[in-house]
């Protein structure tokens, strides 16, 4: 007792009674936070976004014009809405679903941008859905947009960001009291999304690059005709961060280069080498109206000293062969009807009895060069102005299809079985046309250690699928004298050079004054979405802390009385 | 409105030190340099905690309270003249309270709560805040008693405060009920 008193004492020496109630007071403080619950606490997210593509070709543009977005973000919920100066996220099903929205989105300048959403997979639309989409995309291709247009994969974390902005639109649509706005407009979680880094800008010194392979028949170059086999590298969609374009023309590209396989086995041996160059092209910009290709030819043909293509058999180009469509044929696009006494013809006539005895039908389907189109249709039309007999093989019917220029061509929609099959088709086609066979039955040329391998085909094709293969995601840069190819067409000239002795890389480059091509960056970005509070919060924030000061202040005045 | 949410947390901040030095005894004994003391002791405990920490290698949060501790103690009795004990009870706990905002939470502030990101940390570190000035003033205050007193109770109470707040980590409710009942424990000794 003594102890306590003797405490009190000296407190009561001066003035005790001040700090008693100035405890006592100090108490109510960790009350008030103890009842007040904590908020959860969400860091600033950085996404990749993919940019909606953008090109100038034969000087006309395409595509989204603009890069920089600092916006707030709103979710779509009313069309008659403006959004101006705002961010629209949406879903992409919703797009599809009311196709009106997407209009007025683009056409107008509605928004001040435009975040879509896409499914992390696209095996999960339904058929209707995807014709949607395709349809879509093909709007995406052909309109010039002036709003920043971007795509994001749905993530957990973007998904509710997104409830979390409809959320928001959602409280604000209903009519509710005054109190229960403020309280909303409090509590509300905004989103700002921004996209920095530079305004687009187009891609200097575009080098489009082209690997040819050579193998040589017997007795050496200049003695034996020449049949060419060529597909293109790129892949193209309303997306090129996410064109993966596995069918066009990825299966092109693993079909040619499992042909390349097989066929060095038959020429590294003295004894089975047929009596025909074949040449393999992987060519760049198929796209744009095969620029890599037209590239190629010209340094073939105007020039005198090359005379790979002096006396040129056929070319089969390579384009869709893994069926997407489930159409159950192989068609051979062609620019005019080979006469039945050509190479081309009998080719084709091999490529039927082959097919028939694994059940496809192969069939032709002729087609006009039309100059006038921005994009000439197939690749084989390249070789045809140059009047050299060519073929395009796909199983696509039309080259209108929009499998063709799609992001959801990507390697789950494959079916490896289908394309190993019609690779097979090829393969046998194609040595009974180096050996003049023409029996109707099988062959066994292409059979066993010399078979058409699918695992080879699986992994040449995921290599491919690994990373989007849009054509200025792929280009060659040049530093002094020597071209530095991107990864991927590195890994495709070693594959090439594994079973091809001669490779030779060409360069393509759009004229100086009028580009043909004009590529823009940037083509993925990344995109911060902030979490934000309306003006009214901080002043709420402000009220409140004012309040907390008053109280503060009236507790410090009365305990001085004490 | 970024910079008025940093304005707001600064005030939240320094508000209550500024209002317990004008409208306590303190401003009317113009304790300002007494103020100015305890932020020096601060800095200078802070430097030897951190010394310690690197040559002892002994990173426990204890250990660092135990130096906070001492410091206090050292400024409160040692470097303070005499005064009534309430100037130099509240004049030390509001320089210290002081120093500590200033130099971790203020620069906070200015580097993230003016970012264009809104986090509700730094609206919990101002509350964090005003924890530590009443903390720091029952510390103050405790730790006084035992100078003058001799018991054992008000030293008892600091150690079973710090051992549990070593033990509840970084958690504000737990710690705002934690600081209350140190400023019940501290009511309970004084009286």
């Amino acid at each position: 007792m003594f102890v306590y008193s003797d405490a009190e004492n000296i407190l009561n020496s001066s003035s005790s009674g001040t700090l008693s109630a100035f405890f006592a007071m100090l108490t109510i403080i960790p009350i008030l936070i103890a009842i007040t619950s904590p908020l959860t606490v969400k860091a600033s997210q950085e996404l990749t976004v993919y940019r909606m593509q953008e090109y100038d070709f034969q000087s006309t543009t395409h595509g989204c014009r603009n890069s920089i977005m600092n916006l707030e973000a709103k979710t779509a919920q009313l069309v008659s809405h403006s959004f101006a100066r705002k961010c629209v996220v949406v879903k992409m099903l919703h797009l599809i679903e009311n196709r009106d929205l997407f209009d007025e989105l683009l056409s107008e300048s509605v928004a001040g941008g435009l975040l879509i959403l896409i499914p992390p997979d696209f095996r999960d639309f339904t058929a209707e859905q995807e014709d949607g989409f395709l349809l879509l995309e093909k709007t995406l291709l052909t309109q010039t947009v002036q709003i920043p247009v971007y795509f994001a994969i749905e993530t957990p974390e973007l998904l509710s960001i997104y409830d979390e902005i409809e959320l928001s639109s959602h409280g604000k649509r209903e009519n509710i009291s005054t109190s229960e706005k403020i309280f909303n407009a409090v509590v509300a979680n905004g989103y700002q999304i921004v996209v920095g880094g530079s305004q687009a800008s187009p891609i200097k010194n575009v080098i489009v690059s082209s690997i040819e392979g050579k193998l040589i028949g017997r007795g050496g170059e200049d003695q034996n005709p020449t049949i060419a086999i060529v597909a293109h590298y790129d892949s193209s969609g309303s997306v090129p961060g996410l064109s993966f374009g596995a069918d066009s023309d990825g299966s092109g590209i693993a079909t040619l280069l499992e042909l390349a396989r097989i066929f060095s086995k038959l020429y590294s041996n003295p004894k089975t080498q047929p009596a025909f160059n074949l040449v393999f092209l992987i060519s760049g910009a198929g796209k744009f109206s095969y620029l890599g290709t037209k590239k190629w030819l010209e340094d073939h043909l105007d020039n005198s000293e090359n005379t790979l293509l002096s006396e040129s058999v056929f070319t089969v180009c390579l384009d869709a062969l893994a069926d997407v469509e489930n159409n159950g044929v192989i068609n051979m696009h062609v620019s005019k009807p080979p006469k039945e006494n050509t190479s081309a013809f009998s080719f084709y006539k091999r490529l039927q009895t082959v097919g028939k005895r694994y059940g496809i039908n192969v069939t032709m389907i002729h087609k006009k060069i039309n100059l006038a189109d921005e994009n000439l249709a197939w690749e084989h039309e390249r070789f045809s102005i140059r009047r050299l007999p060519a073929f395009t093989l796909s199983t696509l019917n039309s080259h209108k299809s929009l499998h063709r220029t799609t992001i959801t061509d990507t390697y789950d929609k494959i079916d490896i079985n289908s394309l190993t099959r019609n690779i097979k088709i090829l393969a046998e086609a194609l040595s009974r046309q180096l050996f003049y066979i023409d029996d109707e039955k099988n062959s066994q040329l292409v059979d066993s250690e010399m078979g058409v391998s699918e695992s080879f085909v699986t992994s040449s094709l995921k290599l491919l699928t690994s990373t989007p293969r849009a054509q200025q995601l792929l280009l060659t840069t040049e530093r002094g004298n020597s071209h530095q190819l991107p990864m991927l067409l590195n890994t495709l000239q070693t594959m090439l050079k594994k079973y091809v002795k001669e490779v030779n890389i060409y360069h393509y480059k759009p004229d100086k004054r009028e580009p043909e091509i004009v590529f823009y960056e940037p083509t993925i970005a990344k995109m911060n979405a902030y979490n934000i509070k309306p003006a009214v919060f901080d002043l709420f924030l402000s009220v409140t802390i004012v309040t907390y000061f008053g109280l503060l202040y009236l507790f410090l005045i009365v305990s001085t009385f004490f | 409105m970024t910079f008025y949410y940093f304005v707001n947390c600064v005030l939240l901040t320094f508000g209550p030190l500024f209002f317990v030095y004008k409208f306590t005894s303190l401003s009317e004994y113009g304790s300002i340099w007494r103020c100015g003391i305890a932020l020096f002791g601060y800095i200078v405990t802070q430097i030897c905690k951190l010394l310690i920490i690197a040559t002892l290698m002994a990173p426990a949060l204890i250990w660092g309270y135990l130096v906070d501790v001492i410091g206090i103690y050292w400024v409160l009795i040692k470097q303070q003249k005499a005064s009534l004990s309430q100037v130099k009870i509240l004049g030390v706990a509001v320089g210290w309270s002081f120093g500590e905002s200033l130099l971790t939470r203020f620069v906070d502030y200015y580097v993230n709560a003016r970012s264009m990101q809104f986090d509700w940390k730094h609206m919990l570190t101002a509350i964090d805040a005003n924890l530590a000035l009443i903390q720091n003033i029952c510390i103050c205050c405790l730790l006084w008693l035992w100078s003058r007193g001799g018991q054992k109770l008000p030293v008892a109470i600091v150690i079973l405060y710090f051992i549990a707040l070593t033990a509840i980590g970084a958690n504000l409710m737990l710690k705002s009920s934690l600081v209350l009942v140190l400023s019940i424990g501290t009511l309970f000794a004084v009286n």
